[in-house]
């Protein structure tokens, strides 16, 4: 623990008083505000406006605001930096710096105004733990900090592993302000990215469900009550016409189509700008429209790296690389939900290949290919009714949910399960694991897919397992799991011989090679 | 008689913690006792969800239908059934080896699970005991790790003074010993 009293502390920038209070009024108009204009009482007796007002704005705008300026504080100890937050239940935090898993900036449109910034520590932690916000300061001071704390991180010390075989570790550099840019993602990528987010499956479902149910418009769960409305302001007293119906038809298709559109502008918004850089023993991704992000993840501290390749964006060649760490799955950046294990969130096959290769250059893989190494091992072929019953399951249990949305028609979807078993080929094509040197990559997957580059040193456990019918057919699976969050490899379906090699090849490696850092 | 049954196999089971099967001279399988304690505990929790189905028929419904006292009572005669087929056969599927870098635990009558854990990944390592498996003198060894999926290794069915043995020595193995 670190002696608190020998400390500098460091306080607040004034001006984010400002910002504070800022965030909360826009917060407390937009909920607050209509309730009180649509309040009958405002209405007839309009001076109950203005104590009402004055009243919320000190209870939950100026109180506030002030309360977390005065009660924040953060100082640079020797070994440690020590964040004090809070306002009602105060806490004292001392995170040394070995164990900084991420540092992270972030900058408001309000912040932006004012010079301000913000930066938050990942600290490996889960849950509420996981990381520590740092009061707001001047933007240069943020920047200043963030060096000053990748530089106190040190030489790496592994908890949980070797270092990444990259050419940090040895070397603690200042990180310049340039480095290696790995990735840029263009607009029109990310345009992409939107566009074919999982929101437009969701919405083709939606509509699917509408043009089924054309006949039974006055049962349905939602347009049933609102055909009534409209009936009601029509005057109509009997079943509605076809006008109604096509208008309310044409605005559900319409309004699903302006929710796609804005899930499109919000991607686009969040990683506007996306750069991906390798500087020092670092990766740095700055990104933002309007939040301006910068992230900086210890290349140490990655566990895995994975090559996500959902269906709709396999079809358009892209795919979205992830770097898991044992930190936050995700952190607040103004309020605002950023994925941590998203190191770029689209890219074509042929960059993210160049990017891998920049974190593990020792790596041989022909991620074009089917077989990405000479070495490849695929599932066995016999495991199609297996993986036909799998996948049917989870077709089922993803259908459950969906029909208590949409009524009885989901399960007209159950013709498609020819279709399914028609695909089981895939999951032999597809699936497998290889190893590298040092790194496992294993293949996940049927119709989108999911690759996983493990270093090795960073295994935690390896389980096989082997239910009865895979014990006839004389398969057996292997799971791989590291310490980063998700981050769990399945290879499903071995043949048995296989399976067992390579849990014996890996736990032979974790014997020579894996010593406590 | 329970006691009785403890030294029983106790007698059987001279030097606890020893191999059993020569194909794998380092496997070292649980202490007979955790049939007991397994058996005992299913039938426990069998009896424990019946008896009250069968008094809420007998004292609080006034007609209860015909087809409850079946399902009142299937918990009890699922866990008699569980004692009397899966325990044995159970303790029969468990082993566990620790070699050089790494501890091994194989387990599953079903579903055959293996698992493989460095020493180097060991985060904490607890000894915990339930109320029957104390009865019976016996222990669960717990070793954690910071693996995604939250699994812990859970070795259960060894003596109190194995268990704590096993946790020190996994522990020192981890080098969790050393001076901080």
């Amino acid at each position: 623990m670190s002696d608190t009293s020998a400390l500098e502390y460091r306080r607040q920038h004034p001006l984010a008083l400002l910002v504070g209070m800022g965030h909360r009024l826009l917060g407390v108009t937009l909920i607050a505000g209509p309730m009180v204009l649509l309040n009958p009482a405002v209405r007839d007796v309009p001076e109950v406006l203005v104590p009402s007002v004055a009243g919320m704005l000190v209870l939950l705008v100026l109180l506030p605001a002030g309360l977390t300026w005065a009660t924040q504080w953060f100082a640079i100890g020797h070994d440690a930096l020590v964040v004090r937050s809070g306002v009602l239940f105060r806490r004292t935090r001392t995170i040394p710096y070995g164990r900084i898993q991420g540092i992270n900036t972030a900058q408001s449109p309000m912040q932006r105004v004012l010079g301000l910034g913000s930066l938050r520590v990942d600290t490996g932690q889960q849950g509420v733990e996981a990381e520590a916000e740092l009061p707001m300061l001047r933007w240069s001071d943020v920047l200043a900090l963030q060096e000053e704390l990748v530089r106190r991180r040190g030489p790496v010390v592994g908890g949980g592993g070797e270092a990444v075989p990259a050419d940090g570790g040895a070397s603690v550099v200042r990180p310049a302000p340039s480095g290696t840019v790995l990735a840029t993602v263009s607009d029109r990528e990310l345009l992409i990215a939107g566009a074919t987010s999982a929101q437009l499956l969701v919405a083709l479902g939606a509509i699917a469900g509408l043009v089924d149910r054309a006949g039974g418009w006055a049962r349905m769960p939602v347009f049933g009550p609102l055909l009534r409305l409209l009936e009601a302001r029509a005057g109509s007293g009997t079943a509605p016409d076809g006008g109604v119906i096509a208008a309310v038809f044409a605005a559900a298709i319409a309004g699903l189509a302006v929710l796609w559109v804005v899930g499109v502008v919000l991607t686009w918004a969040r990683y506007r700008g996306f750069t991906l850089r390798h500087v020092g023993d670092t990766f740095v991704r700055t990104y933002g429209w309007l939040n301006r992000v910068s992230a900086v993840t210890p290349l140490q501290r990655i566990q895995a790296l994975s090559w996500r390749e959902p269906v709709l964006r396999r079809l358009v060649r892209y795919g979205e690389l992830r770097a898991v760490s044992a930190g936050a799955m995700t952190v607040q950046v103004n309020g605002n939900q950023a994925d941590v294990p998203t190191l770029v969130p689209i890219l074509p096959l042929d960059r993210a290949a160049a990017a891998i290769a920049h974190v593990y250059p020792g790596l041989r893989v022909d991620w074009a290919s089917a077989t990405p190494r000479p070495d490849w091992q695929r599932p066995s072929r016999r495991t199609w009714a297996r993986t036909g019953v799998a996948w049917s399951v989870r077709a089922v249990l993803t259908l459950v949910p969906v029909s208590f949305l949409f009524g009885s028609v989901t399960w007209y979807a159950l013709w498609g399960l020819p279709l399914v078993w028609a695909c089981t080929p895939l999951a032999s094509h597809v699936r497998g694991v290889a190893r590298d040197a040092d790194t496992l990559i294993v293949r996940e997957g049927g119709l989108g897919r999911e690759t996983w580059v493990i270093p090795m040193a960073k295994v935690q456990l390896v389980h096989l397992r082997q239910g009865p019918w895979q014990r006839a057919i004389g398969t057996a699976s292997v799971r791989i799991t590291t310490a980063g969050i998700g981050s769990i490899a399945d290879v499903v379906d071995l043949p048995e011989a296989s399976a067992r090699a390579l849990v014996q090849e890996i736990s032979g490696w974790l014997a020579t090679n894996a010593k406590r850092g | 008689m329970m006691r009785d049954a403890t030294a029983n196999v106790e007698a059987a089971h001279q030097g606890a913690i020893e191999t059993t099967r020569a194909d794998a001279e380092a496997w070292t399988t649980l202490h007979p006792a955790i049939v007991r304690t397994w058996q005992t505990s299913w039938l426990l929790l069998g009896v424990g969800l019946s008896l009250p189905l069968l008094a809420i028929g007998l004292f609080l419904m006034l007609d209860p239908p015909r087809w409850w006292y079946p399902v009142a009572s299937a918990p009890a005669v699922l866990g008699a059934i569980a004692a009397a087929t899966l325990a044995r056969r159970r303790f029969g599927a468990w082993r566990f080896r620790r070699e050089d870098a790494l501890l091994a635990v194989r387990h599953g009558v079903m579903i055959r699970k293996e698992t493989v854990m460095p020493y180097s990944r060991i985060q904490h390592v607890d000894v915990t005991q339930g109320p029957v498996a104390r009865r019976f003198g016996l222990a669960t060894l717990v070793v954690h790790t910071a693996s995604a999926d939250g699994h812990a290794v859970r070795i259960p069915g060894l003596r109190v003074l194995d268990a704590q043995a096993l946790r020190d020595d996994l522990a020192t193995r981890a080098g969790l010993f050393d001076p901080l």
